[in-house]
């Protein structure tokens, strides 16, 4: 093998004569290597996420350097908490089963149908997703308030409000997931079902449907942990009354200052995120073993009003329809909150006018900076933070995605897979709060590193890092092992066939790992208003200190600054997806 | 007087601007198994599914016992269907897939419960799969999921069963072995039945009579070993393996026309298949006709010399098993008949 390497002169001879293709035993840079693409990840996790975590969970429960869990029962002797936890449960389940309803339509009509146009409403149904939480708050404020399109549903402040602006966030989540699945599964097995004489209905219901349950409990599960742990839109639309865990842990350290509180509310937060996430890992093992699948093209019909000719009565083509009207309407709804917001943006006192966004030139009277360079800011901390999360998220999908032979070795890196899951779901706050507590003289060095501006990327980066992991992960592990073996019998070492194989089809995925890693940090307000400095504000803050103050320009401000928002941030997730060639990207 | 069984008439389907399937009229008689055969893209499986209802009709008409189908959805037409790979329902066990179709599936009655169990029970027994009801069908081989597959698309009694490459998935000896139960079970059950395949031995193992479809039509419909001694063209001799084409006014083909016994006009067209010349072993005829060899190879057994003749071109003769020769040999050879056809002159460039 290595002496028909070595006299091929076309192949690049990267070892030395007594190079083996495939070692027995790894070599020391291997080692160090997969060393290293463990240990970076595990000591970033450990010190930027773990470490204030625990910091913050244990001045709840440690008092006087003993350990005193009393504030459990205290807790939850409270009516407040069972009311929050109760909302929290409710809210997430009404919006989950709402946008299941709505998504699986969706996923059929954008995903299974073909029409003009398609790829455009496709595109409008993702931005909601990547719309900064604080974004989707202000936008339905100024849609639900008094005087607004549909203040006259008295919605404002209502239960019902946070319900629809969180179906809004997560209809995309089913859509993308279940069309994912759908529109590569074999039509001919419900073909089949038709011929044993089963109806449309009955064939969707017994066959697709069942073949889709995978992707549909993976949605759910993952729509159930963004609405559980929703912040932002939470705060902004659910005033005093409504409230989320999370937002119940900003209010009691923030406001009451009753760490202990917060501390207990953070534990059980965790505890619903990890049921949660058991259940969506099960679901997607289940994915993973797949069902026949066909490439796209064989599977998607065209979308048409009228019955085709030759086609006869009762053969699918009404509830084609009705899926199509129920998309129609949901597109639309989607669409409304974003062009009110445009055009309330543009509304100054009785006619229009870019004053609000003049004023972006300003610090509006209520803010240290001016919203431009809250923006410059955003955008900074935003390439610190993508390029961070990139690195570590980048090392965890390469180490996840081995199969190691040993069933120990296998364990370890599911393991690492559903630790890296985490930061997705536990409190932005506590990272944020945990932050303030652990890094004032962080092990006993002598430095202060709340001060230090390089928080604000790191905390964000960690909520972007699974973001990054469940994009490339997919493409990684469907990566065909024989390709890898070819690579090594043509004579690539290690190195080269990480470098030539799994570089180099997981960079197709990169971009819009890229794009939802940046919208995450352009979005991210939990943790970035703990540590986000009076002097360098991010431009989510300071949408949510304008919409805090009274006054109607400042107001007007606040609608602008989030317009801003809102562009760049689909602007640049568009740009990424732009990147990324067909069929990569994964569950998302 | 009504036609009983299924009538195709004049159908047409269509692909955006591509026909699939140009004006095929065909005809199936109750209890009569029919295979179309034809290289892959020939627009049989288009046919087909049209003929189920899965594909609409551009035009002309489909109709059984002389009723028209073509306003009737894929579901109550009551035609059954068998795919290349089964298509069986993962999250059923075999038995729940063999009762998807049966009518009391999803209704309570005990009493038709128990008739379905007893059907799905008698069509496992049938396609040689007893007690494998409770079974996963994730469990089961290759062969034992088309079983599966033919006792799910009998359960319901179809009155047509069309079957899609049923066996084309399979390994060969199986191919063969599933061929000869296919036939079987259709016969057994009186199941009328169109087959589709591209492989000439299934379609002459299973099928009363096979239709050659190329490019959308049908060239011919005959019994298969009228359709192997009469081919009516060029084209369907050329697809059922035929090698070589002689004119029979030539005097190349006068061996093949002594062979034959029997006079043909001057501008019919003898088709030599595999097999026409036997290379001669005992003693030397001076006139037998003469082969160059031009490379040997082996099947079950057989060797199969690639000769070249003067006059017909390069053919394959027949050679005892083991039998080995070097380029450049000349061999003598003998004509077998049952290796030629005559293609009418008229047919022969159309």
């Amino acid at each position: 093998m290595s002496t028909a390497t070595a006299t091929r002169p076309d192949l690049p001879v990267t070892g030395g004569p007594g190079r083996v293709a495939r070692p027995s035993r790894p070599s020391a840079g291997q080692v160090l290597f997969w060393s290293a693409a463990v240990a970076v990840p595990l000591l970033f996790l450990g010190v930027f996420f773990a470490w204030p975590v625990v910091v913050m969970v244990g001045r709840g429960f440690v008092t006087d350097g003993h350990l005193d869990l009393s504030a459990f029962a205290e807790v939850f002797s409270r009516p407040r908490t069972w009311r929050i936890v109760g909302l929290t449960l409710a809210q997430a389940s009404i919006a989950t089963a709402l946008s299941v309803l709505l998504g699986l339509p969706g996923a059929y009509v954008l995903h299974r149908r073909r029409f003009r146009g398609r790829s455009v409403v496709r595109a409008l149904v993702t931005v909601p997703f990547v719309l900064p939480t604080v974004v989707v708050g202000v936008a339905f404020r100024s849609l639900l308030v008094d005087g607004g399109p549909l203040g006259f549903l008295h919605l404002d402040g209502t239960f019902a409000a946070i319900v629809s602006a969180l179906v809004f966030f997560n209809y995309a989540v089913v859509v993308r997931a279940v069309g994912g699945l759908w529109e590569r599964l074999d039509p001919r097995a419900a073909q089949a079902a038709r011929a044993l004489g089963a109806s449309p209905w009955r064939a969707f219901r017994t066959v697709t449907l069942p073949a889709l349950t995978p992707a549909i409990a993976s949605a759910a599960s993952l729509t159930f942990l963004f609405c559980a742990t929703a912040f932002g839109t939470v705060l902004v639309l659910g005033g005093l009354q409504f409230g989320t865990i999370e937002t119940e842990i900003w209010i009691q350290t923030t406001q009451f200052l009753d760490l202990r509180a917060a501390a207990v509310l953070s534990v059980v937060q965790l505890v619903v995120v990890a049921g949660v996430l058991v259940v969506a890992g099960r679901a997607r093992s289940r994915q993973e073993r797949a069902l026949a699948l066909g490439a796209p093209s064989q599977t998607v019909r065209a979308l048409t009003l009228r019955r085709p000719a030759g086609r006869p009565r009762g053969d699918g083509h009404a509830p084609a329809l009705a899926a199509a009207a129920v998309t129609a309407v949901v597109v639309a709804l989607l669409a409304l909150p974003l062009v009110n917001l445009v055009v309330r943006s543009l509304r100054v006192g009785d006619r229009w006018g870019l004053d609000h966004y003049t004023a972006l030139g300003t610090t509006g009277g209520a803010l240290t900076v001016t919203v431009w360079q809250a923006t410059l800011n955003s955008l900074r901390v935003a390439v610190d933070a993508t390029v961070l999360a990139l690195v570590v998220g980048g090392l965890v999908a390469l180490v996840v995605s081995r199969r190691p032979r040993r069933t120990a070795g296998r364990r370890a890196v599911a393991g690492l897979d559903a630790l890296f899951m985490l930061p997705l779901g536990v409190s932005a706050v506590t990272v944020g709060f945990g932050f303030l507590l652990s890094m004032h003289h962080p092990f006993g060095l002598d430095v202060d590193l709340r001060t230090s501006p390089v928080l604000v990327p790191i905390a964000q980066a960690v909520v972007a890092v699974p973001l990054v992991v469940r994009t490339v992960l997919p493409v990684l592990r469907a990566i065909d092992p024989r390709l890898r073996e070819a690579a090594a019998t043509l004579g690539a070492g290690p190195g080269r066939v990480l470098r030539t194989v799994d570089l180099t089809i997981a960079a197709r995925s990169v971009g819009l790992a890229v794009g939802f890693a940046f919208a995450a940090s352009l979005g991210e307000f939990g943790a970035t208003s703990f540590l986000a400095r009076p002097d360098r504000p991010t431009l989510p803050v300071v949408i949510f200190r304008l919409i805090g103050r009274p006054g109607a320009d400042t107001y007007g401000m606040a609608l602008a600054a989030s317009v801003v928002l809102a562009v760049l941030t689909a602007g640049i997730v568009a740009a990424c997806e732009r990147l990324r060639a067909a069929g990569a990207g994964g569950e998302w | 007087m009504v036609s009983r069984g299924l009538d195709v008439r004049r159908a047409v389907v269509r692909y955006g601007p591509t026909t699939a399937v140009d004006g095929v009229t065909l005809h199936v008689a109750p209890g009569e198994v029919v295979a179309l055969l034809g290289p892959s893209g020939c627009g049989k499986s288009s046919l087909l599914r049209a003929v189920a209802g899965l594909e609409p009709l551009a035009g002309g008409s489909v109709a059984f016992d002389g009723v028209g189908v073509d306003r009737i959805p894929v579901h109550r037409r009551g035609f059954g269907l068998m795919f290349q790979d089964g298509q069986l329902f993962a999250h059923r066990d075999v038995a729940g897939n063999v009762a998807y179709g049966l009518p009391a599936t999803g209704v309570r009655r005990s009493s038709s419960r128990r008739a379905d169990i007893a059907r799905v029970d008698e069509l496992l027994d049938l396609v040689g799969l007893a007690g494998y009801g409770p079974r996963p069908v994730a469990t089961l081989s290759g062969g034992e999921r088309q079983r599966v597959a033919l006792a799910r698309a009998l359960a319901p009694t179809p009155r047509l069963l069309l079957l899609d490459e049923p066996l084309s998935a399979l390994d060969r000896a199986l191919r063969e072995r599933l061929a000869v139960d296919l036939r079987a079970v259709l016969v057994a059950t009186g199941t009328t039945a169109v087959l589709v395949t591209h492989d000439q031995d299934e379609a002459f193992a299973v099928a009363d009579r096979v239709a050659v479809m190329r490019a959308g039509r049908l060239l011919q419909v005959d019994a298969p070993a009228d359709l192997w001694r009469r081919p009516r063209s060029r084209e369907v001799a050329e697809f059922l393996g035929y090698e070589a084409f002689v004119a029979a006014s030539s005097r190349a083909a006068d061996p093949l026309t002594a062979a034959l016994a029997r006079d043909l006009r001057d501008d019919d067209v003898v088709a030599l298949a595999e097999g026409a010349f036997v290379v001669r072993t005992g003693g030397g005829d001076p006139d037998a006709v003469k082969g160059e060899v031009r490379g040997v190879t082996s099947r079950r057994g057989r060797s199969e010399v690639r000769v070249d003749v003067d006059g017909i071109g390069t053919v394959t003769a027949l050679a005892p098993v083991g039998a080995r020769f070097d380029a450049g040999t000349v061999l003598p050879l003998v004509v077998d008949p049952d290796a030629l056809a005559v293609l009418p002159g008229s047919d022969v460039h159309d």
